[in-house]
């Protein structure tokens, strides 16, 4: 975000610390967990456990304007392992609370729309994490992909080719779930 | 290159069902402020803890990990299969925040707060840091480069002449409290500024860093005002202010690359 202003302001470039990227770039990182499926209750702990790497990893990064990519690479990895260990503690399925889940006032359209973004998440859910993230930032989240390929540290050309891929998953994942929805209808 | 409809723009060119689907969701948030500033204690608690070998990170077998103090727990009983490696028995898993009652309660201050240009001793955020207990991912260990984009262009922000503000007198009281994203550009353009005068006319560089204070008592530049504060007054034949006022920022930064600079502008 500001690395440029500040190297323009300074006669050097200020020292990439801990908490310089904290400071500036804490957003994309939760953010970024969001959009690889972290879920509420879940997201702090991991955004630390992100940044525990980062401390770690700091002094390997070799050029400061891959800054926002190499974060969203780890955030893939750290989001990545803890949907394996919640695959091992069987919460995988645990949602977000109902007050997260809609501002509606109205309780028949907070029913649907809670019913509508639980089957969302759940698609979601089954994607590839990475396909999912494409697909979140400019499915949901409504993004260019001109950003998605500065955060992904991708061209424009694999975003939009990753993101044909991930449709293609959710239209799959969505088929499945709207069969299964069928044969419990006739059962 | 052009990018495609959005599903939610074209329902006809998306599958049956999606774009209701779509139209349920939430899109994703921004961190809480108070958030942001309880993670920052960490952050800073982080980098303490690792310059002074109280970092406590630990890893079992190839790829699990095991790392914990304070915190809520969560724990998994069983065998583990990870990359090859198995974590027979019990593996806590130990978080690093507090509940989340304390995490979400306003934070008054910014973790960055500089040091008070009058004689209140700034607050030391040291304590947590012995009480860190960082989770490292399993697989978050190869971190690779990413390919590199091409510099864009910044313009600079011009920022007219500020009014004559007595540097003694400035309270960081009235900090601005503007998002990040817009104050950063006026904030670099003033330290920036600063940054010029001080080898011309120290003075004014005070006057400039001054103007700062006032506007961004807390902000994100503010431990770059502080040195160049203390280097002013040094430059200004003011022997003793100055070391009052590095004795003052050492009192609050953690950081040892800010701390040897401050103590290098004053010997």
């Amino acid at each position: 975000m500001s690395t440029d202003i500040l190297e323009l302001a300074f006669d050097e470039p200020a020292e990439l610390t801990l908490e310089t990227v904290h400071r500036e770039q804490a957003d994309l990182v939760w953010r970024s967990l969001q959009r690889l499926g972290v879920r509420s209750s879940d997201l702090e702990d991991l955004f630390q456990e992100t940044f525990v790497v980062v401390h770690r990893k700091l002094r390997s990064l070799q050029n400061r304007e891959a800054l926002r990519s190499w974060l969203y690479s780890i955030c893939v990895r750290v989001a990545r392992a803890h949907r394996r260990r919640a695959f091992f503690r069987r919460e995988v399925s645990v949602g977000e609370s109902p007050d997260e889940m809609t501002a509606e006032t109205d309780p028949e359209k907070d029913a649907i729309h809670a019913q509508g973004r639980a089957r969302l998440l759940a698609i979601l859910d089954e994607m590839d994490i990475e396909r999912r993230a494409v697909f979140v930032m400019y499915e949901i989240d409504e993004m260019p992909c001109e950003d998605i390929a500065t955060i992904v540290g991708i061209p424009t050309g694999t975003v939009h080719s990753r993101l044909y891929a991930a449709r293609a998953e959710f239209a799959k994942v969505l088929s499945r779930h709207q069969a299964r929805d069928a044969r419990r209808k006739v059962s | 290159m052009k990018s495609p409809p959005r599903w939610k723009d074209s329902p006809h060119a998306a599958p049956v069902g999606v774009a209701e689907l779509l139209s349920s969701a939430k899109a994703s948030q921004s961190i809480a402020p108070a958030i942001q500033a309880m993670t920052a204690k960490k952050v800073i608690a982080l980098s303490a803890g690792a310059s002074s070998g109280i970092a406590g990170l630990s890893t079992i077998g190839g790829g699990g990990l095991a790392s914990l103090v304070g915190g809520k727990m969560l724990m998994t009983s069983g065998a583990i299969l990870i990359g090859g490696a198995a974590i027979v028995g019990a593996t806590k898993v130990g978080a690093w925040s507090p509940r989340a009652s304390e995490t979400r309660a306003p934070s008054s201050k910014s973790e960055f707060q500089v040091p008070a240009p009058a004689d209140a001793p700034a607050k030391a955020p040291t304590e947590e840091g012995a009480t860190a207990a960082p989770v490292v991912a399993a697989d978050s260990r190869d971190d690779t480069p990413m390919t590199l984009k091409p510099k864009a262009p910044v313009k600079a922000v011009v920022v007219s002449e500020p009014a004559h503000v007595d540097v003694s007198e400035v309270s960081p009281a009235s900090e601005s409290r503007a998002p990040v994203v817009d104050t950063i550009a006026e904030e670099a353009s003033l330290i920036g500024e600063a940054r010029k005068q001080l080898k011309v006319s120290p003075e004014s560089a005070g006057r400039t860093l001054a103007e700062h204070r006032a506007r961004f008592a807390s902000g994100q530049l503010a431990r770059e005002r502080e040195l160049l504060f203390i280097e002013a007054l040094v430059r200004m034949g003011r022997k003793d202010e100055s070391i009052a006022a590095r004795d003052r920022f050492l009192a609050s930064e953690t950081s040892a690359s800010y701390r040897a600079r401050a103590l290098a502008l004053v010997e």
